[in-house]
């Protein structure tokens, strides 16, 4: 289960202009599953107030250490930002409900879909996957070279495994990351052999749930985000509108944030 | 003389409630206690007041229901809750056997509403209390609409009051021009004790979208922006009604929490900050403790209200009449 500590930076390295890699000391936590998420209280003072909810990207598996890939967007994550190896954060974590494996075998083919930051949850079950030796490809768009600058360790990892595409071509194919997805399931293996997960986008996520549903459905797992209060289901602030089921709507941070693309309205 | 300091007696009288220690949950802000469980004893509680509950489930308003502002926060929530039935099958026996009192917020759309879902509790014996919540902000009908009227207040207190013997608490607005009206008015209905202050209204725009940061426009102002105006309503209240204020509106630290003791409060509830980190309601209780130890008080009920009495002692009459 979750908990909340303190833990300390053991490295912040800046990729590009926009994007951080923290790495947070959690030893003895619960190993957290791959589209799990941690809230980092982002300094002492009360603004901001909230916690930034932060996919995790990969955890060591020796010492438990918590890696994040974020970008700096706002007021919160400049200030993240700030943090220097040796600073103090306080966190929760693990929260949410991760990737379901269940189903996957070396028999089985994951398609793993990421537009930009979105590739941080899909990089830690990539590696996940990996370990399982379940065959995968890794799209991963961007609308330019510049917002894949964290790119470096997932290329490294998944060398041929990973296909890129940036909509003004500065960096692989040109286009939408969904283009080099269609090619591969209308040329690629059986579509009854893939399993679809997605991180990034709306309109990213509806493209796909579209592509995956068209001429025999894929299973697809989408990892969403919210604007978060606690995080741990508490608060009811961070729900999506539900499909099919008894409530309206589903929370985010517990229900989620990774759902079948049956369950939410995308 | 040396020895063993003695630990101050914390307890406080709400109704006919006992609590072992003065802090308390707000409604909204913790469930029905579920989640919470994993961060903190409940146990140490003063009182867990669950999520507001009404006749019927509620899905909510649609998302997005929040918004971060300075210091605070904007909720549109919308009562969103399984309704009294389930609460009372599935969520209130899970908290029996617990040692805080339970205290159900109950919200409703009409007076009826409020009266049967009171009238339903009162048959549920982990029910210790209810919070008549009389103020929400972000439901389209009742909730605050019964909040802001005196005679409408004293009326639905009173009514509610005639279904359920244990102790009645009413949650009041600071969405009015004169908390003090219906402080009153709730008071003469037969209420027990008061809680205030739910959320202020308010909004934010996105403006990058140009649209509002909420999908109900509007929503309520919590966290420690909003303590301000919660302190000086409690000492207003304080002054007008001789029953107990359960205090709250941004507290995040026991510097907070003794603010509204002082200004009058008997006890102080933690909403928002809790969400952010569970661990303030045992910093809270810790720090009131050494408050009161660091200065030889030997029970907690002492410093209730000893701001205004403080202040009182000091001032011309004249200023007295016209502040207080």
């Amino acid at each position: 289960m979750f908990e909340q500590r303190r833990g300390l930076v053991l490295s912040h390295i800046p990729l590009g202009e926009e994007y951080r890699e923290l790495t947070v000391g959690a030893e003895g936590m619960a190993a957290a599953r791959p589209g799990q998420f941690a809230g980092l209280k982002v300094g002492k003072a009360l603004d901001p107030l909230l916690r930034r909810p932060l996919s995790i990207y990969h955890q060591d598996r020796g010492t438990g250490a918590l890696h994040f890939l974020y970008r700096v967007v706002g007021q919160g994550t400049r200030l993240l930002s700030g943090l220097k190896e040796g600073d103090e954060v306080d966190f929760i974590a693990p929260l949410g409900r991760g990737f379901s494996l269940e189903g996957l075998s070396p028999n089985t083919r994951a398609l793993l879909v990421a537009g930009g930051v979105g590739a941080a949850p899909l990089y830690f079950l990539a590696a996940r996957l990996r370990e399982k030796q379940v065959p995968l490809t890794f799209f991963l768009g961007g609308r330019r070279a510049a917002d894949l600058a964290f790119r470096g360790r997932i290329a490294a990892a998944l060398g041929e495994d990973l296909v890129i595409a940036t909509e003004d071509g500065s960096l692989g194919r040109q286009g939408l990351v969904t283009g080099p997805l269609q090619e591969f399931l209308d040329e690629g293996p059986g579509r009854e052999a893939c399993r679809l997960f997605a991180c990034g986008p709306a309109p990213m996520l509806r493209e796909v749930a579209r592509l995956a549903s068209v001429g025999g459905a894929i299973p697809l797992q989408v990892s969403l985000e919210a604007r978060m209060a606690c995080g741990f289901g508490a608060c009811l602030g961070c729900v999506c509108p539900a499909s099919g089921g008894d409530a309206p709507y589903r929370r985010v941070c517990t229900e989620g944030p990774v759902f079948f693309a049956g369950e939410v309205e995308l | 003389m040396t020895g063993k300091i003695p630990r101050p007696d914390m307890t406080v009288k709400i109704g006919s409630l006992t609590l072992e220690n003065p802090v308390l949950t707000a409604a909204g802000c913790f469930g029905f206690g579920r989640e919470f469980a994993e961060f903190l004893d409940l146990n140490s509680l003063g009182a867990i007041v669950v999520k507001g509950t009404t006749l019927r489930p509620r899905g909510g308003n649609p998302p997005p229901r929040l918004g971060e502002v300075p210091a605070g926060l904007l909720n549109a929530i919308g009562l969103q809750n399984p309704g009294v039935d389930r609460v009372m099958a599935e969520e209130l026996p899970r908290l029996k056997g617990l040692k805080p009192p339970i205290i159900v917020n109950v919200a409703g759309e009409t007076p009826e509403e409020y009266v049967e879902t009171a009238r339903r509790l009162a048959l549920s014996p982990p029910a210790a209390a209810l919070e008549v919540n009389i103020s929400c902000p972000n439901v389209a009908r009742g909730g605050m609409a019964f909040g802001t009227c005196p005679l409408q207040v004293e009326t639905l207190v009173r009514a509610v009051r005639q279904v359920f013997p244990r102790t009645l608490i009413v949650k009041l607005t600071p969405n009015v021009t004169d908390i003090r009206e219906t402080a009153r008015a709730a008071a003469a209905g037969g209420a027990d004790a008061l809680s205030l202050i739910n959320t202020l209204t308010g909004m934010a725009i996105d403006i990058e979208g140009q649209v509002p940061l909420l999908a109900n426009v509007t929503g309520g102002l919590s966290g420690p922006a909003l303590r301000p105006v919660a302190v000086r309503m409690v000492w207003q209240v304080a002054e007008t009604v001789d029953i107990p204020i359960i205090g709250m509106g941004g507290i995040a630290s026991a510097k907070d929490a003794l603010e509204f003791l002082l200004a009058g409060a008997s006890a102080v509830a933690i909403g928002t900050a809790g969400l952010v980190d569970p661990s303030v309601f045992g910093r809270v209780q810790a720090g009131l403790e050494a408050y009161l130890v660091h200065r030889g008080i030997p029970r907690l009920e002492e410093i209730c209200g000893l701001a205004r009495r403080n202040w009182k002692r000091n001032m011309p009459a004249k200023q007295v009449r016209e502040n207080g």
